[in-house]
């Protein structure tokens, strides 16, 4: 017997769409938090907010329209950081507000065009995705997770230590550009199941959790991913019992993770402390230990 | 001039030019911090870069490594210009910072991987060799028993040792390292002239910019003193220590300059 939620064919396609999304916004999300670029995310779905306010206007697949307009934020963002004239920090601020100022002004000049229509976009509304948007998502997905997965090292490298990479002769400014668009896919894959405004919580929360837990960068990746999935795949299903909307559960849930592990974490820590155990990290494995006594010369 | 050293009984017969600059003015965009300075160093040399704090002796290294701005002259690397190297594997460099930066835990052997990547093709995972060469970098720098743990757990003495392994761990021809001992306590920094000594050796060319030869002494042939950007002295190296390391603070002040016969007392503002 199928269960209920399975039955509806758009719940089908919401649960696909939350696999994806679930699988490629962690992914990506590590390389930006290693950056400590965890509001980039962010900044690109406001400008996204702009393609799809011309892809109102303009009678076009929202989708494609703001795929061009992220990417061409993305690479604006990362050329402008790379000239070192503004700073990483005053070039997300000018794409926060001109994203969002843009989107509503456009979807103003669209017939009929009111903010409301721009609404299922900022929050997400995965019941409308049509599979035609499917389609498309899972295209572009699949070609985040590829790209990210062969340049993994070399992203990581660039995102620890960008200068070492440079002495290296790592093509650093490629490999920040080629992130910043895979962010920029990224956010467009799940601006219908989470939302524009919520799409960076996807791609930070599951990562801040596992890094809590996890010792090294690739253990980091890994829960992230299945973190991602997990949230995505339960918050779809919530949302459809509870009848609330998706981006919101979604991210409410991943915010509860976070919030299990910080507190765990610093249970077990205290727990240890409390036994007199010595607090020796092991060599591999889970780190359950956030601070204190480790530190050994 | 030549900048070859002539005498000095450990000083190895001079190899091509490895770092080669002439008339060279360096920077960051408009801000010249080296002037004018003319200086070779060959394959097989063990150079000290000396001069208090400011004294550019950082900037003419990472003006090799593409990291800062040539305003004028030439700095050529292993021959060619800077910008035209295409083998920058053969330069391994250890930069001034403790750590990685980064928000996320890494272990040591990650960051010491990430040393391969530029021998590996952007497609290709990871050979044997390239694991076999990172696991003989950590076990050279002594952290063998370590290298799945978290650069966090790690004292400040030991990060620097990982990041001496990641340099390693390409198999340069050149060794770079810049202030590697700041901050680091005395154990940690015999384990690193030991493996410096080791690459040394081994026929790596070390170029380190320091403020205390300390530990290195036995290692370096040369000396080059830097000050406010000019090359002031260039000669083989003699050390003349005042007591024992530990009471002696600025165990470089005694660096005589066989090429000028002048002693030069250093005068350096520790960082905080």
């Amino acid at each position: 017997m199928t269960p209920e939620v399975l039955e509806y064919a758009f719940m089908q396609r919401a649960l696909l769409a939350a696999v994806l999304v679930g699988l490629a916004a962690p992914a990506v999300g590590v390389f930006l938090v290693q950056r400590r670029l965890s509001l980039i995310g962010d900044g690109i779905g406001h400008v996204a907010l702009t393609g799809v306010a011309i892809g109102l206007l303009t009678a076009r697949s929202p989708v494609l329209t703001a795929l061009v307009t992220a990417v061409a934020g993305a690479l604006a963002i990362e050329l402008i950081r790379a000239r070192g004239r503004t700073s990483g920090d005053i070039a997300l601020a000018v794409l926060f507000y001109g994203g969002i100022a843009g989107g509503v002004v456009v979807v103003g000049l669209a017939e009929g065009g009111s903010t409301a229509a721009l609404n299922t976009y900022l929050f997400g509304a995965i019941t409308t995705t049509s599979d035609q948007d499917l389609v498309a998502f899972a295209v572009l997905a699949v070609a985040v997770l590829a790209v990210v997965l062969v340049l993994a090292p070399r992203l990581f490298a660039v995102s620890a230590d960008e200068e070492y990479a440079h002495a290296a002769g790592l093509p650093v400014l490629g490999l920040n550009v080629v992130l910043a668009v895979m962010t920029a896919v990224t956010v467009v894959v799940s601006m219908r199941v989470v939302g524009l405004l919520l799409i960076s919580a996807l791609m930070i929360l599951p990562v801040a959790a596992a890094q809590l837990v996890r010792g090294s960068f690739l253990g980091t990746a890994v829960l992230a991913v299945a973190i991602g999935v997990v949230v995505s795949v339960c918050g779809v299903v919530a949302s459809f019992y509870a009848n609330t909307p998706s981006g919101g559960t979604i991210v409410l849930l991943a915010i509860g993770v976070f919030m299990l592990a910080a507190v765990s974490v610093g249970a077990l820590a205290r727990l240890r402390r409390w036994r007199g155990r010595p607090d020796v990290a092991p060599h591999s494995g889970p780190l359950l230990t956030t601070s204190g006594g480790s530190e050994s010369p | 001039m030549t900048s070859t050293p002539s005498g000095g009984p450990s000083v190895p017969a001079g190899g091509p030019p490895v770092f080669s600059f002439r008339d060279a003015v360096v920077g960051y965009g408009d801000l010249a911090v080296v002037h004018a300075v003319d200086l070779d160093i060959h394959a097989g040399e063990a150079v000290a870069l000396l001069g208090p704090n400011g004294s550019g002796k950082s900037t003419l290294v990472r003006a090799a490594l593409g990291l800062a701005d040539i305003l004028a002259g030439t700095v050529e690397v292993l021959g060619v210009p800077v910008a035209r190297v295409r083998e920058r594997w053969r330069i391994g460099y250890v930069p001034q910072r403790h750590t990685v930066g980064g928000g996320l835990p890494v272990t040591v052997r990650e960051v010491v991987s990430t040393g391969r990547l530029a021998r590996r093709h952007w497609w290709a995972p990871p050979r044997a060799e390239d694991r076999a060469r990172v696991d003989e970098a950590i076990a050279t720098v002594g952290l063998a028993d370590r290298a799945g743990a978290p650069l966090a757990h790690l004292s400040g003495g030991q990060q620097r040792r990982v990041l001496v392994a990641r340099a390693l761990a390409a198999r340069p021809d050149v060794l770079v390292l810049d202030e590697p001992t700041a901050g680091v306590d005395q154990a940690n920094q015999e384990i690193l002239a030991q493996a410096l000594t080791r690459s040394a050796a081994a026929g790596v060319t070390i170029v380190l910019v320091t403020h205390e030869i300390g530990p290195f002494a036995g290692l370096l042939h040369r000396a080059v003193v830097l000050r406010d950007g000019r090359i002031v002295s260039d000669g083989p190296l003699e050390l003349t220590r005042a007591g024992e390391p530990e009471h002696d603070p600025h165990p470089h002040a005694g660096v005589v300059s066989q090429t000028t016969g002048t002693t030069f007392g250093l005068t350096d503002q520790e960082e905080p």
